[in-house]
C-alpha cells in the first residue's frame, strides 16, 4: 500500500476549548480535498470561504528540488500577512501535494514553507492551484458546522463520512460506507434514509493554545483511507481515521469505517480499556460498533495483566527492530456478531516505544503503539509534546 | 510438505490385560511413525529399575551398565587385563565432559576391558546395548555382551555409534567386553563413550523395509500396499503400517490392515469420503504390532520406557518422551527437547543444560518427572484405556511435531501438544525460533486442549529457544477485543459465527509471545506459521472441517488436515 503524506508538523495556535473544533473542522476539510475526497455537501457558514479566512487562491504556484523550501507564483499573490499562515498546495505530484505553515514571506512572488513540515524535496512542477488561508481562525465557523466528503476510490460506490463541529471542542464522525449521502446519486437522500455508522466524536482541544496536524492518504487509486492526527498539549492526541478494512471477505462491498480517539484523548488502538471502537455498518447495514483485537494472555495471569503483553510488546532486539502489524478487526460478541471482518489498514505497536520515532525506515510509533508511513527516510520527526 | 498420522486407532498391549495403556501404546506408534519419517534414534530407556525396586524416590535412572555415561571419577568401574590401560579423557568425549580412553598395548595375545556387572537386569530377557565409539587405528575392536559380539570397526577418528548388540540377560552376571587385539607390542588408543543397555520396546516391530535396499513399499489401488519383501499374511490383519511418502501429501500415515488382496495389505484409510491414495513407489514403511509389542505394564512390566529422537530437521532437534515415574503408573507422558543436538545423559536421558532445553527456562526449571514438567496426558481412565486414536502432523524435514491423542468415545478429552521450529520472520532467526507448548502441570482426565486460567491449560507456559544458552519462558496468545479484556470475548465467544458475508469460516494464525528476560515487560511475538495450526471461532462443531485443509478439533483451535480427506 502506498501511502501519501499530506500533512507534517503542521503547527496550529490559539487553539483554546472556545475554537478549538471550528479550527479542526477546517483544517480536516482542506485535509479530505488535498487527499483527493470530492466534497458532497457542507453547511451554510460563511467561515469555509471568507475572505479574511481565505486569503488567496492563486494557481499558478510553481516549486522546484533546486529550492527545497521556496514557493514562488509570477501573479505576486502573497503579503507579509500570509506569514505563520497555511497553505493547501494542490500539486498534481503526490510529493508536493499538502498542506504546509508558511515560515515567511520573500517577496509577493516567493514564499518559503516551514521546513518541519516538509516531507520530502520538491519535484519540479508548475502551474499549481492553492488555497492560502489562516484555518478560519479571523471568522470561526460556527458549532454545528459540517461537510460530506466523498472516497476517491476508482471503483464501486465509495464510502463517505460527514464530519461535524458538534461542540467548540469536539469534533463528530459518521461514515456512509454504502455512498448514499445522495441517494440516488444527485439526489439528496432524505437524512433518515441514510445508512449511517455509528458516530465517533473526539475532542480536540488543546490547553496549551497549540497542536500539531500529521495526516496521510492512502494511493487513491485505493480506497483512500484519510488517517489526520492532532497533537497538543500537554495530553491532546486526538485521531481521525475514514477509510475500509482491508482483507475483507469476498462478498464484504462496504466495509468502510470511521474511527476517532473518543472523548477522552484514547489515543490507544487496541488494548482493554482505551481504545475507541470502529464504526462500521455490520451485513445487515446496522450501524454497529466494531473492535480492533490485540493480543492477549492466555492464561490471564503471569504475563503481567491480561493487557500487558500487547502494550509491552518489544521486538527481540536481535534484528534491531520493533514489529508492528495491522490488528484484526471484530464483530461484537453479540447475536450478530463474533466473527472477524478484516484487518485495519494501519498498524499498531509496542506501546512503549519512543514517542515520535522512526521504528523502521518506513515507518513512526506516534504514541502509544499507534504507526503511521514515513513519506521517506528524508522525513521529518515528528513534533508534539514530549 | 505435511506427513499425518490420521486418525489412526492404536490397541493397546494383549499382555496389558484390564490395566490399559493404549496411551502409551499410542506414543509407542508416533516414535515408529517418526522412525519411518526419518528421525534418528538416540536414546531408550526401559525404567526397570523402577519396576524392580519400587519407588525410586524421584530419581530416573534406569541405566543398567555402571558408569555408562564415563561421568564418574576415575576407573573403578571397568577392569582391564594386563596390556591395557584406562582412563577418562576429557579432549575426547562423545556427550557431556569425558569418555574411557583405552591404551591398547597388548603384545601376544589379544586381550579386553570389562565393566561391572550391569544391574537390575532381568534374568532371560531380551535386551539391547547400543554404544559409542572412537577408533582411529587400523585394527577393529569388539564389544561383547554374553557371547553376542559386533565389531567397533576403524573410523579414521570420528565417533561412531556401534551395531545393536542383542542379549539374553543371565541376570546378575551380563557386562559389557571391549575385546582388544593383538597390536604387537605397538600401542594405540581408542574411546568409549554413552552406553545405553535398554530392554528393547521401542525399536521392535514386526518387519520393514530392507534398509540395506532401496525402499520398497507401493500404494496402489486406492488403498492398497505392497511390498516386494513382504507377502501380506492373515496374522498382519489388525496391525499397523507406517508409511512415509516424500511425494504424495496425505500418503504418509499409520493405517490399520483390515484384509489382504492377495500378498497385499488392504488399509483402512480412516475417511468419511471418499479419499484414496495417490499410487506411489519406493515407500519406506514399517509394520508394527502394538497389541505384540508395545511397552505394557501389567503390574509389573515396563509400560514406563522412554525414548529419544532427533529430528531429521538441520538443527537436529531433540525429543525425549517418557511416561511420569512417580507417584506409579498414570496417564502422563512427560516430554522434554533440546532446540539443538544437545548432549544427554545415556543414564537419565537428561538434557545437558550447558544446551537449551525446554525444562531449564530462564523462569527456572520444569521438573521431567514429578508432575510439573510439560506433559500431555488424555483420559484418565486406565492409562488410555484400551484404544485411544492417534492425530500426528509432522513434515518432510521434522520441522515440528503435532500430538494429539483422542480417546474413542470422548470428543474432548485430549492429550495434546505442539513442538518444533516455528521458522524465521522478519524479527525471529530460525535458530531461536523453536517452541514447546504443551501442558504443564499434574491434571489429567481433562483435555490438554482447553484455554483458561490454571497452569494446565494449553500455552499457558511454554518454552521458547533464544540465541542464548538457555530457552524461555513463551505462552500462546488469544485475541482480545478493544472493548472487553474478559477472557469469554477470546475468539468471540458464544456468539461466533461464520463471516456473514461470504459464509465463510474465518482463522487465525496463533501467535506465541515470549518473556526473553523474564521481566514481563519485555516480550517479543512469534507467528505460528509453520505449524498450520489456527485459531477459529469457539463455538465451531468440534472434530470438524473448518476448511477442507483444516480441522477444528476443541476450543477454537485447529490442525491441518490433508485437503480432501474427511474426517470420521
Amino acid at each position: 500500500m502506498a501511502f501519501i503524506t499530506l500533512a507534517r508538523n503542521v503547527r496550529v495556535d490559539t487553539e483554546s476549548s472556545t475554537h478549538s473544533a471550528h479550527i479542526a473542522l477546517f483544517i480536516l476539510r482542506e485535509l479530505y480535498l488535498l487527499g483527493y475526497w470530492q466534497e458532497m455537501e457542507k453547511s451554510t457558514d460563511t467561515g469555509w470561504t471568507s475572505a479574511s479566512n481565505v486569503l488567496a487562491e492563486p494557481s499558478d504556484l510553481a516549486v522546484a528540488a533546486s529550492t527545497p523550501l521556496e514557493i514562488t507564483s509570477a501573479s505576486t499573490p502573497f503579503t507579509l500577512a500570509m506569514e505563520g499562515q497555511y497553505i493547501s498546495l494542490f500539486a498534481s505530484d503526490s510529493s508536493n501535494r499538502g498542506l504546509y505553515r508558511i515560515k515567511s514571506v520573500l517577496s509577493t512572488s516567493r514564499i518559503v514553507v516551514e521546513e518541519m513540515c516538509r516531507p520530502d524535496p520538491w519535484v519540479d512542477e508548475s502551474g499549481i492551484s492553492a488555497k492560502i488561508h489562516n484555518a478560519s481562525k479571523s471568522d470561526y465557523l460556527a458549532t454545528g458546522a459540517w461537510f460530506v466528503m466523498r472516497a476517491p476510490s476508482a471503483t464501486g460506490r465509495p464510502m463517505e463520512v460527514y464530519v461535524e463541529a458538534t461542540a467548540a471542542d469536539n469534533v463528530s464522525m459518521y461514515g456512509y460506507p454504502l455512498g448514499d449521502w445522495f441517494d440516488p446519486p444527485g439526489t439528496p437522500s432524505t437524512p433518515g434514509s441514510r445508512t449511517v455508522t455509528t458516530g465517533s466524536g473526539g475532542l480536540v482541544a488543546a490547553s496549551g493554545g497549540y497542536s500539531y496536524f500529521n495526516a496521510y492518504i492512502t494511493d487513491p487509486a485505493g480506497e483512500g483511507l484519510l488517517h489526520h492526527t492532532q497533537i497538543g498539549t500537554p495530553s491532546m492526541w486526538a485521531r481521525f481515521v475514514a477509510g475500509e478494512l482491508e482483507d475483507v471477505a469476498l462478498g464484504d462491498d462496504y466495509p468502510g469505517f470511521v474511527n476517532t480517539s473518543g472523548s477522552n484523548y484514547n489515543y490507544e488502538l487496541v488494548d482493554s480499556d482505551y481504545c475507541a471502537a470502529i464504526n462500521m455498518l455490520d451485513d445487515t447495514n446496522v450501524g454497529t460498533d466494531f473492535w480492533p483485537t490485540w493480543m492477549a494472555n492466555a492464561g490471564l495471569s503471569g504475563f503481567g495483566s491480561d493487557s500487558s503483553p500487547h502494550r509491552n510488546l518489544l521486538t527481540t532486539r536481535m534484528k534491531g527492530k520493533a514489529p508492528f502489524w495491522k490488528p484484526n478487526v471484530a464483530a461484537p460478541n453479540a447475536s450478530n456478531g463474533g466473527y472477524i471482518r478484516g484487518t485495519l489498514p494501519y498498524y499498531t505497536c509496542n506501546h512503549y516505544q519512543p514517542l515520535h520515532f522512526p521504528i523502521d525506515p518506513g515507518f513512526f510509533h506516534i504514541r502509544n503503539g499507534i504507526v503511521i508511513p514515513r513519506s521517506s527516510t528524508l522525513d521529518k520527526t515528528l513534533r508534539g509534546p514530549r | 510438505m505435511r506427513h499425518w498420522i490420521r486418525d489412526a486407532v492404536v490397541d493397546q498391549p494383549a499382555a496389558e490385560g484390564s490395566y490399559g495403556g493404549a496411551f502409551f501404546a499410542a506414543m509407542w506408534t508416533v516414535y515408529h511413525f517418526l522412525r519411518t519419517c526419518g528421525w534418528k534414534w538416540i536414546w531408550e530407556d526401559d525404567s526397570y529399575y523402577y519396576n524392580l525396586n519400587g519407588s525410586p524416590g524421584g530419581v530416573s535412572n534406569s541405566a543398567h551398565c555402571p558408569d555408562s555415561s564415563m561421568e564418574a571419577v576415575g576407573t573403578a568401574n571397568w577392569t582391564p587385563d594386563a596390556g591395557i590401560v584406562v582412563a577418562k579423557d576429557s579432549t575426547q568425549r562423545h556427550m557431556l565432559t569425558q569418555s574411557l580412553k583405552i591404551t591398547n598395548s597388548l603384545n601376544g595375545s589379544s586381550g579386553s576391558v570389562d565393566s561391572d556387572n550391569f544391574i537390575n537386569m532381568l534374568d532371560t530377557y531380551s535386551f539391547a546395548c547400543v554404544l559409542q565409539y572412537r577408533n582411529p587405528t587400523s585394527n577393529t575392536y569388539t564389544a561383547t555382551i554374553n557371547g553376542v559380539s559386533v565389531d567397533l570397526i576403524p573410523t579414521a577418528g570420528a565417533w561412531e555409534r556401534s551395531p545393536v548388540i542383542t542379549f539374553i540377560s543371565a541376570g546378575t552376571t551380563d557386562k559389557l567386553e571391549i575385546g582388544c587385539p593383538d597390536v604387537n607390542g605397538a600401542v594405540e588408543d581408542i574411546w568409549i563413550d554413552s552406553i545405553i543397555v535398554y530392554r528393547g520396546w521401542y525399536e521392535r516391530f514386526v518387519q520393514d523395509e530392507d534398509l540395506s535396499a532401496s525402499p520398497d513399499g507401493q500404494l496402489l489401488n486406492g488403498d492398497e500396499f505392497h511390498s516386494d519383501s513382504h507377502s501380506f499374511v492373515s496374522g498382519d490383519i489388525g496391525r499397523l503400517l507406517c508409511v512415509y511418502d516424500p511425494t504424495n501429501e496425505g500418503n504418509s500415515g499409520v493405517w490399520k490392515i483390515t484384509g489382504l488382496n492377495g500378498n497385499d495389505a488392504v488399509l483402512d484409510l480412516r475417511d468419511g469420503g471418499s479419499w484414496t491414495m495417490t499410487p506411489a513407489t519406493g515407500l519406506r514403511w514399517r509394520l508394527i504390532d502394538s497389541e505384540l509389542n508395545a511397552p505394557y505394564y501389567n503390574g509389573g512390566g515396563s509400560i514406563l520406557a522412554g525414548f529419544g529422537l532427533e529430528s531429521p530437521h538441520s538443527t537436529k532437534w531433540r525429543f525425549f518422551a517418557k511416561p511420569n515415574w512417580v507417584g506409579g503408573p498414570s496417564n502422563l507422558i512427560m516430554l522434554w527437547m533440546s532446540p539443538t543436538d544437545a548432549d544427554f545423559d545415556v543414564e537419565t536421558g537428561y538434557l545437558s543444560e550447558s544446551f537449551p532445553v525446554t525444562y531449564d527456562v530462564h523462569e527456572g526449571k520444569y521438573s521431567t518427572n514429578n508432575f510439573a514438567g510439560f506433559r500431555i496426558a488424555g483420559d484418565s481412565g486406565y492409562r488410555g484405556g484400551s484404544q485411544q486414536r492417534l492425530f500426528v502432523v509432522t513434515d518432510d524435514e521434522g520441522t515440528y511435531l503435532q500430538l494429539c491423542f483422542r480417546p474413542p468415545g470422548s470428543d474432548t478429552i485430549l492429550a495434546y501438544g505442539i513442538f518444533g521450529v516455528s521458522g524465521a520472520d522478519a524479527n525471529v532467526d530460525e535458530d531461536e525460533s523453536f517452541i514447546s507448548l504443551c501442558v504443564v502441570g499434574s491434571r489429567d482426565g481433562y483435555s490438554d486442549l482447553q484455554f483458561g486460567t490454571s497452569t494446565d491449560s494449553f500455552g499457558y507456559q511454554g518454552a521458547m529457544a533464544t540465541k542464548r544458552e538457555f530457552m524461555v519462558d513463551a505462552r500462546l496468545m488469544m485475541f482480545g477485543m478493544g472493548h472487553n479484556n474478559e477472557f469469554s470475548e477470546k475468539s468471540y465467544g458464544s456468539n461466533g459465527q461464520a463471516n456473514p458475508f461470504s459464509g465463510k469460516e474465518w482463522t487465525i494464525v496463533p501467535v506465541i509471545m515470549r518473556d526473553l528476560d523474564n521481566s514481563e515487560s519485555q516480550f517479543a511475538q512469534k507467528e505460528l506459521t509453520t505449524f498450520g495450526c489456527r485459531h477459529c471461532r469457539v463455538n465451531f462443531p468440534v472434530w470438524s472441517l473448518v476448511d477442507t485443509d483444516l480441522l477444528h478439533i476443541n476450543n477454537g483451535w485447529c490442525m491441518p488436515w490433508p485437503d480432501g480427506a474427511t474426517p470420521l
